[in-house]
């Protein structure tokens, strides 16, 4: 059966496809506005009348490469071209500012391989059991990890805290725009059709990073000159990936493992893995939010590792985990393929020809990713009122593409000049984007759970274990900020330490 | 984090700043006004841009020798989705039957398919802008208090084809057949969870007309989706579900799900009994099935009504249509003219007042002149 998949897989089409799929994809990651999603939906459409090989091959491929490419933008304008590509965003750009955009790139990009092929291991080797956990996650589970999504807030202020509060909760109340999710009502609309299917999230990301990044730069340059200065080192040091051995793996479990959970996606996967590295690694190698190398390379392995999560739904149970997976579904069945439950034992040559075309696109956008990057990085040495009009005109084009909405540019705008403000009064724009990904899950997770135990939710949060151990973690990570507590744990482990001494 | 760093190395860092801030601040004055002006210019002209999209090019075409143009399809749900896969797969066969015109695929997603739909009404009427929609939004949103519209304001060319639910529980459920599971309901009401995509969707009327007719009461709760439905199934965390044949079916052969009935009074699998065959009060309602619809808006010219309805009837009888409707588990429709709106006055009354009595319908259907069955 492997042996089949290779011979399917050793088509010079194939690779030739893959390639040309992972090329593309990267390019319209790095573009901001133009997102994976759209460009998959569109190739699946082109690819109805090519064999299933062949139109795999393509959709893998930008896949793939799309996840890498978003964080291009990210790193080098401080546009993320992808929502998952946020947080690479907080260390990328300062890195890019102090010269080593070329770094920041390399890093991203083995931390994208890396993160790829650690998740496409866990889909490999783990995915039955992956899949039979993920189902246990029910409505309880899911809301106690939207919970500790909403903590990572706290941890992504770089100034102050109270700022990055109010952020998020501006998002938190954003997201309560449009129909509610149990009784259809609308909310917050004002009687605006559009507003109906609440506020977009693409249209708001392009708005408050890339359009208010726009002003800013053309209103008070940037440090392009520095930028340009070194771009000579291109492949990180062996030696700095070894040093982050452990976080790449928790960060690639991660990953996956919001992956494999349908409906949650790569966003809140590299959130949550860029808090994770900012409270367990203790020396960066530059602060975070200043260009720390871990700050880059977390989010960037999460969210790659993620596409092998999500692809764990998908093969074995015909459960799409993400936008991407939903369409990909949608070209299975037209080539006349059910995923499912038995595709792995009907069709495992199916399984492994895909699970090879994922490493093929992952071996390939690593070079793909170092050519692209290379002229990429020359645009920075475009001056700001040549490039910057070129973005603005991406973001207009980016707003529309989405649903063809001429509303999603009026909220795109508008996104720009609040998160313009934002920018001139400090305040973080991480955080309102979490609350606004977050706030709607949280909303129906909610509501799920008050119908699902007929309004006893304590009472029935105790029947369900992985639930109170997910809210048992994300209360103490909120006692953990509060300074009598903080005093207390300082104290019982003095005592604990010398209670030991004493032993001794 | 900040706090582990020397204090050297945050001068250090800060002095590196302030050198190279020093060079460009010079330059910066002279340039700035420069790239404000820039800055203005470009954000006037996709201003401009936006407003010329939102209003919309007019042009004149003649009737007779329709189609001279590009015609634009809108489709109201998401690009992948089912109705999208449906629709994608339509429009080759209609185009090569109408000379050769291409017919160019738009997602137009949002309020349940009302934002699309507007945006067809927004256009002229002259037929090159059609609209590819459902029942289950279409036909309900008056009721629902999403939008004024309604099918009556557009003119049909052809129903295309209708995906029929199932009524499904888990594998090791406690119940084998319908009628067990009816009787468990009507001893404990309200206990066993349903679970749906979104209010007003297929799943969530499919439930409430079998609540309805069973004479039973479950604890309905929505799921966000289809997919998320079926995993909260799987995992135990719903006991009941009803979603179209396509999207069960590879968990109903792998034996992780038993499909109990689908909403037919045929049988529609060899091994699945038929509803209205097994619970007889079922029958007058069934089939009941979500309806896939082509419309053009209304005082569209007859003659291009005429056009399109031809080309939409002969390509349903394409072979790769044929082929494609067996893959996808959909039931061919293929109604025009009378007999599309016989359908869909057959079948408004059903939904909009079971949504209506069931409290999610913000708005009797009575108002909008629809008679009770």
């Amino acid at each position: 059966m492997f042996a089949d998949a290779l011979t399917s897989v050793l088509d010079i089409n194939v690779i030739l496809l893959t390639a040309l799929g992972s090329l593309s994809g990267v390019l319209i990651g790095a573009l901001p506005g133009l997102s994976v999603t759209m460009a998959t939906a569109l190739l699946v459409s082109l690819t109805f009348s090519w064999s299933m090989e062949y139109a795999l091959a393509m959709i893998i491929g930008v896949y793939t490469g799309g996840v890498f490419g978003g964080s291009i933008s990210a790193v080098l304008l401080n546009i993320p071209g992808a929502p998952a590509a946020i947080c690479t965003g907080f260390d990328g750009y300062p890195l890019a500012k102090q010269g080593k955009a070329m770094m920041a790139l390399g890093l991203a990009r083995i931390g994208s391989f890396i993160g790829g092929l650690i998740g496409l291991f866990f889909l490999a080797a783990f995915a039955p059991p992956i899949s039979v956990i993920a189902l246990s996650f029910g409505p309880f589970e899911y809301l106690g990890l939207i919970t500790l999504g909403l903590i990572t807030i706290g941890n992504l202020s770089e100034g102050s805290f109270i700022k990055a509060i109010i952020s998020g909760l501006v998002g938190l109340l954003l997201s309560t725009v449009g129909m509610d999710p149990v009784y259809g009502i609308p909310r917050f609309t004002f009687g605006s059709m559009e507003l109906m299917s609440g506020i977009g999230l693409i249209p708001c990301l392009i708005g408050f990073f890339g359009l208010s990044e726009v002003i800013v730069q053309m209103r008070i340059p940037s440090h392009r000159h520095k930028m340009i200065d070194q771009l000579g080192n291109v492949i990180p040091k062996m030696k700095t990936f070894l040093k982050m051995v452990p976080l790449i793996l928790r960060s690639s479990v991660i990953g996956a493992w919001i992956g494999a959970l349908p409906g949650v996606g790569g966003t809140i996967a590299s959130f949550l893995a860029y808090d994770n590295a900012k409270k367990t690694v203790k020396n960066p190698t530059q602060p975070f939010g200043k260009g720390a190398y871990e700050g880059v390379v977390a989010p960037e392995v999460a969210n790659n590792a993620m596409i092998g999560g999500a692809m764990i739904p998908l093969l074995t149970l015909g459960i799409p985990g993400d936008a991407v997976t939903a369409i990909m579904m949608g070209a299975f069945i037209v080539h006349g393929l059910q995923p499912g439950p038995l595709m792995m034992v009907n069709s495992a040559d199916l399984f492994w020809f895909i699970v090879i075309l994922f490493l093929i696109a992952n071996i390939l956008f690593l070079f793909i990713g170092l050519f692209v990057t290379k002229y990429f990085t020359r645009i920075l040495s475009l001056r700001p009122e040549t490039l910057m009009p070129i973005v603005s005109v991406l973001c207009f084009v980016g707003a529309y593409a989405i649903r063809n909405s001429p509303f999603d540019i009026v909220i795109m705008v508008t996104a720009g000049l609040i998160g313009y403000l934002f920018k001139l009064i400090k305040f973080p724009i991480g955080p309102l984007i979490i609350g606004l990904v977050l706030g709607g899950m949280a909303d129906g997770e909610l509501r799920r759970v008050s119908m699902i135990s007929e309004g006893n939710v304590l009472h029935m949060l105790f029947t369900r274990p992985i639930a109170l151990v997910i809210f048992a973690f994300a209360l103490l990570q909120v006692l953990d900020q509060i300074p009598v507590f903080k005093e207390w744990r300082k104290v019982t482990g003095k005592k604990i330490k010398n209670g030991l001494k004493i032993k001794k | 984090m900040a706090e582990s760093y020397g204090k050297k190395d945050k001068k250090r860092s800060e002095n590196k700043k302030v050198e190279g801030e020093t060079y460009f601040q010079e330059k910066q004055m002279e340039g700035r006004m420069k790239r404000e002006k820039i800055l203005l210019l470009v954000l006037v002209l996709m201003t401009t841009l936006t407003m010329v999209l939102c209003a919309g090019g007019q042009a004149e075409e003649s009737v007779a020798n329709y189609p001279e143009k590009e015609i634009e399809a809108v489709i109201t749900w998401g690009a992948g989705g089912l109705t999208d896969n449906i629709a994608r797969n339509f429009i080759p066969l209609m185009e090569e039957r109408l000379d050769g015109a291409s017919i160019v695929p738009q997602n137009k997603s949002g309020a349940s398919g009302a934002l699309g739909s507007q945006y067809v009404i927004n256009k002229p009427a002259d037929g090159y802008t059609i609209l590819i929609t459902t029942t289950e939004s279409a036909g309900v949103w008056n009721v629902m208090g999403t939008s004024d519209l309604d099918v009556n304001d557009f003119q049909p060319i052809i129903l295309l084809s209708s995906l029929i639910p199932t009524c499904y529980v888990k594998a090791d459920a406690p119940w084998d057949t319908v009628e067990e599971l009816i009787s468990d309901a009507k001893s404990r009401p309200g206990k066993i969870i349903s679970g749906y995509a979104a209010p007003g969707s297929l799943g969530h009327v499919s439930a409430l007309l079998f609540a309805k007719h069973s004479d039973t009461q479950f604890n309905m709760v929505p799921f966000g989706g289809g997919g998320k439905v079926t995993a909260a199934l799987l995992g135990g965390h719903v006991d009941v579900a009803f979603n179209p044949l396509i999207t069960v079916m590879a968990n109903h052969q792998a034996g992780k799900i038993k499909i109990l009935s689908t909403f037919s009074n045929e049988k529609l699998l060899e091994e699945v009994p038929a509803l209205g065959a097994v619970v007889p009060s079922f029958s007058e309602v069934l089939p009941y099935g979500v309806m896939v619809m082509i419309l053009v808006k209304k005082d569209t010219p007859a003659p291009i009504v005429e056009k399109l309805t031809a080309a939409a009837a002969d390509a349903m009888k394409d072979p790769k249509w044929q082929e494609f409707a067996d893959k996808y588990y959909l039931q061919l429709m293929g109604d025009t003219g009378d007999d599309f709106w016989e359908k869909i006055n057959n079948w408004k009354p059903t939904t909009t007042w079971l949504l209506y009595e069931a409290g999610v319908a913000t708005k009797s259907p009575a108002d909008f002149d629809i008679p009770k069955k």
